[in-house]
């Protein structure tokens, strides 16, 4: 079973995406700001994070700057759930080694379990890379 | 046969010319300084430029000894220097006094002062005393000095009126006594005051619009902030409605009944609206403020017109219009554009062209008219835009009465494709005349080479 870690500040969005991947098999933690999320991720190395990036006290960015820079989680698979669209975030995100840049308001639950699950199968992800 | 004139004629005739000639000179003479005063008006648009050139102009060509311009604004009850010869017995005279124009404020109440007198009576007023003129210097030492410094013996004030305002005054000071000043050079101040009056008025209206322009400026900026504000605020719920009404559509709540699912789709699509609008609102302030990501790259636009066109189909075939695109194959439609955007460009004009259109036809064609240049035209059959409804159209927000009620949108659609096809070195329009349908076009350089 994977273990997947959701970063969202939002409690509506958090709870529903806990919901989805609770039910298609995945064990799930939250964390409610980078902070908590960075606490979470390095103490049991996720199988995977969902970050979103406009959140108090620490940003997705800096979320992310911080993992990298921990051995425990230099390589730690994530994609950023974000309603911001801005290029700043979005091309700092992709230095940060991120898998995609998702638009939350475009997507429904069932799309993003299906990207993850892609990432995590062992042939790995099927689509195209993202540059 | 010859014309003699005897002596006595001669001279009446020579007499008759020189007085001839004397007028000619004058009108000359207030015909340049005021042409002068003309040029200066056109070129300045700050009220101590304007004062000063006008004073200079004024004090040189009229050979007086020295010149001064006060404004009286209504926020408070001073008159204030704006200009001032700057001749060196003046320099000398000002340093003796403190050194500094802006310093210097006579009182609305001081009567005593000639250029307040003649202010306030509207009327032209004058001084063989300097007291009069430097009211604001209390020690009677000094203005004689100032009187050595400067040789005046007297001084003339014009109030600077437009329309039933009173601006400010003006006055000229001279080495002799004011009754010794031509009528010529009287008639020319009377004139001169006419156009200065004119000038600061315009002055003043260009500075209030200025300070108007900047207070909406402000509000725009806040009004765009709350808008962004809000967007986001938005869609974080708009993301979870969505979310859970399609994990009940997805079955993950256990089998639903048929009319359930259909209530849900509208639910969903009422919803995808909501999104798309404020996604629309963010995109705008995006673009406008320059935040925008471009993925620039050479483009098919071909391709692009063709998937466009397949997309809306659907919709036309719904509506029963004629449907068609035409698309000469050997066309250059290469552009350097963001593909997403172009494509939302196309998308907006099409969708338009097909929503605002009840019978007939709607047509997208490209075009080339020289090697340089691509067009793409959304043709249609529909109600047609008045000539004064065009102006507005490419607007942000605009939607035009006949559409408001009956159709959904934001308004936004023609302007975002304004901006974005101008942001890629194009232009866009719209040529219609009412009830003879519509035809969008727009423009794109052509790329030559990769
Ligand atoms: N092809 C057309 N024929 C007639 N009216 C049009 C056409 N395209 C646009 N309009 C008018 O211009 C307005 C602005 O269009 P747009 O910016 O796309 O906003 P929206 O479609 O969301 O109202 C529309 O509301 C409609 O009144
Ligand atoms: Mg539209």
């Amino acid at each position: 079973m994977s273990r997947i870690l959701i970063i969202e500040d939002d409690p509506l969005l958090s709870k529903m995406y806990k919901t989805k991947f609770t039910s298609e098999g995945f064990e799930v933690e939250t964390a409610e700001d980078g902070e908590i999320g960075l606490k979470i991720a390095m103490e049991g190395k996720p199988d995977f994070v969902i970050l979103d990036i406009m959140m108090p006290k620490l940003s997705g960015i800096e979320f992310l700057k911080r993992l990298r820079q921990n051995q425990v989680g230099a390589d730690v698979p994530v994609i950023v759930l974000s309603n911001l669209s801005e290029k700043k975030e979005m091309e700092e995100a992709r230095r940060l080694g991120v898998k995609e840049y998702l638009i939350k308001s475009s997507l429904t639950p069932k799309d993003i379990v299906e990207k993850v699950k892609e990432y995590l199968s062992p042939m790995g992800y099927s689509g195209g890379a993202i540059s | 046969m010859s014309t003699f004139v005897d002596d006595k004629e001669f001279k009446r005739l020579a007499v008759e010319l020189y007085k001839k000639n004397l007028d000619l000179f004058n009108a000359n003479r207030t015909l340049t300084i005021l042409q002068k005063l003309y040029q200066i008006m056109a070129a300045t648009f700050k009220m101590e430029d304007l004062s000063q050139q006008y004073i200079d102009t004024i004090v040189s060509d009229m050979q007086f000894l020295s010149g001064a311009v006060v404004v009286k604004y209504p926020e408070d009850n001073f008159f204030r220097v704006v200009g001032l010869t700057k001749s060196r017995p003046n320099l000398e005279s000002l340093a003796l006094l403190g050194g500094n124009l802006s310093d210097i404020k006579v009182s609305y109440d001081d009567e005593k002062n000639v250029a307040v007198a003649a202010y306030k009576s509207r009327k032209r007023m004058y001084t063989d005393r300097l007291g009069d003129v430097l009211t604001f210097v209390e020690d009677a030492n000094e203005i004689g000095k100032i009187e050595k410094i400067t040789g005046i013996k007297s001084t003339v004030a014009y109030p600077i009126i437009f329309g039933a305002r009173v601006l400010g005054s003006f006055l000229v000071s001279m080495g002799v006594e004011e009754k010794q000043l031509s009528p010529t050079d009287n008639q020319i101040l009377g004139k001169v005051a006419t156009v200065f009056g004119v000038a600061m008025d315009r002055i003043m209206l260009y500075q209030n619009l200025q300070r108007v322009n900047e207070k909406l400026k402000e509000l725009d900026a806040q009004k765009n902030e709350f808008i962004s504000l809000a967007a986001h605020e938005l869609r974080a719920p708009m993301t979870a409605i969505k979310g859970y009404l399609s994990m009940i559509l997805d079955g993950d709540a256990g089998k639903i009944p048929g009319t359930a699912i259909g209530f849900l789709k509208e639910a969903v699509d009422g919803n995808d609206r909501l999104i798309r609008l404020v996604n629309n609102m963010l995109n705008v302030s995006r673009i406008e403020e320059g935040r925008m990501v471009y993925q620039m790259g050479v483009v098919n636009l071909k391709q692009v017109a063709r998937s466009v066109f397949n997309e809306f189909a659907v919709s036309a075939k719904d509506k029963r219009l004629q449907y068609e695109l035409e698309m000469p194959e050997s066309l250059l439609d290469l552009v350097y554009v963001d593909q997403d955007r172009i494509y939302e460009v196309v998308a907006n004009l099409i969708s338009n062209a097909v929503k605002y259109t009840d019978v007939g036809t709607v047509k997208v064609r490209l075009s080339q008219s020289s090697p340089h240049i691509i067009r793409l035209e959304v043709i249609d059959s529909g109600r047609g835009i008045s000539p004064e409804e065009q102006k507005r159209i490419f607007g942000k927000f605009v939607r035009l009465e006949s559409s408001a009620g009956k159709t959904v949108g934001t308004g936004l659609g023609l302007y975002i494709s304004k901006l974005l096809v101008e942001k890629f070195g194009g232009r866009i329009g719209v040529v219609s005349s009412l009830g003879k349908g519509s035809s969008f076009w727009f423009e794109l350089p052509v790329k030559r080479s990769l």
